[in-house]
């Protein structure tokens, strides 16, 4: 399985997001804060989304990079990737001018397009590196001749 | 299994550190305004000129070309460019004293005279920060003794910033807690400004501030553009 090339996608995007992680976790207050800034969750839930949000990235890019439960862990960054997505989307479309959080205090960018197709890169990542199952290829169908049982 | 261990790690984690997060976020407080008797500004009011001036179209302009020639006390924290210094004014007493501008980005090593209590008795002491307008903004800028705060990013307090204001990022200044305290020990009033419009820096500074203890927070939502428009002083350079 290792040697599976779609491994490769799979490894960069399990470092990735534990870099993310990490930044997000070293400073938890300024991570709730950015949250916050994007209006997107009630303020009821922000805190405890921005204490969890980390270490699930954690767990999965660690799940990832040592090629276990490949399938969940893309999945869940998958989906997180596409979350973030819709966030970057709507902070766009609102004119926010807002730090996108998204590597912790290290990426203090505003978000903008960067972001934006830089979410889609790691998206990319994540579908190429999603196990896809192989396709069954079917043999052409034999006709078997009935034989006629033996009397 | 990966969200639930993901949930549990983070949630146990954030209840050992040393100041966890709150599970639920205080919502931001609802902002009394000041009352507006304290944004008559006297010096305005005894010049029947510039009332008139103020009923034209061209206030603004007209404002502008005041404030431009006005003689204007310079607030504490401001930096005389000439002799790189900083300017302290104490409201009750005409004399100016002065301190090396290497010590003003710490705030415990400048030395000014504490005013008296008397000195702020049109600012109601709080739990919550009071909303200032612009006026009243102004009004206490000249004054002096008062402590301006930009939670705006450095880049943008680099750009322009009221005369004699400190950078305080709320990005960086929230989570420091030996700045707030030490913020929270000065007596002199505080007035906390961003960009105006939906920044909320400002107000989530001035928030952190009362939190912390400090019962003289104001908050001038209009932020940086409208003191920009109204041609008051502004100064440019890195954070200070």
């Amino acid at each position: 399985m290792i040697g599976d090339w779609r491994y490769l996608f799979r490894f960069a995007l399990g470092v990735l997001f534990i870099w993310a992680a990490l930044g997000k976790i070293a400073d938890l207050n300024h991570f709730a804060y950015d949250v916050h800034n994007f209006h997107l969750l009630p303020r009821a839930v922000e805190n405890v989304f921005a204490m969890v949000l980390p270490w699930i990235e954690l767990v999965a890019g660690l799940l990832l990079i040592l090629n276990v439960a490949p399938r969940s862990g893309t999945m869940v960054l998958g989906g997180l990737l596409v979350i973030f997505l819709f966030a970057i989307v709507s902070a766009l479309v609102r004119n926010l001018d807002i730090a996108c959080g998204c590597f912790g205090t290290k990426d203090a960018g505003v978000t903008g397009l960067i972001t934006l197709f830089r979410d889609i890169g790691f998206l990319a990542l994540a579908v190429l590196g999603y196990p896809w199952r192989n396709p069954v290829i079917l043999a052409e169908p034999v006709q078997i001749e009935a034989e006629s049982p033996p009397l | 299994m990966i969200l639930a261990t993901g949930i549990g790690l983070g949630l146990g984690y954030n209840a050992l550190r040393p100041q966890p997060l709150p599970w639920v976020a205080k919502p931001l407080p609802q902002m009394r305004a000041l009352e507006d008797s304290t944004a008559a500004d006297s010096s305005s009011l005894e010049n029947p000129q510039i009332i008139e001036l103020s009923k034209d179209s061209t206030s603004t302009r007209v404002e502008r070309q005041r404030y431009d020639t006005m003689p204007v006390q310079p607030p504490v924290g401001a930096i005389d460019s000439s002799t790189h210094s900083v300017t302290q004014v104490a409201p009750s007493s005409p004399e100016t004293t002065t301190v090396p501008a290497t010590h003003l980005a710490d705030t415990s090593t400048v030395k000014s005279t504490p005013p008296a209590q008397s000195a702020y008795s049109d600012i109601p002491e709080s739990e919550d920060p009071i909303k200032v307008s612009l006026a009243q903004t102004k009004k206490f800028f000249d004054r002096g003794n008062v402590v301006i705060l930009d939670a705006r990013d450095p880049e943008e307090y680099a750009e322009g910033h009221i005369q004699g204001a400190l950078s305080a990022p709320t990005d960086s200044k929230m989570g420091d807690i030996e700045w707030l305290q030490k913020m929270a020990q000065d007596p002199r009033p505080i007035i906390c400004y961003c960009s105006g419009g939906d920044c909320e820096l400002s107000i989530e500074l001035a928030t952190e501030l009362t939190r912390t203890g400090h019962r003289r927070v104001l908050v001038f939502e209009e932020g940086f553009p409208a003191w920009q428009s109204s041609g008051y002083p502004v100064q440019e350079g890195s954070a200070p």
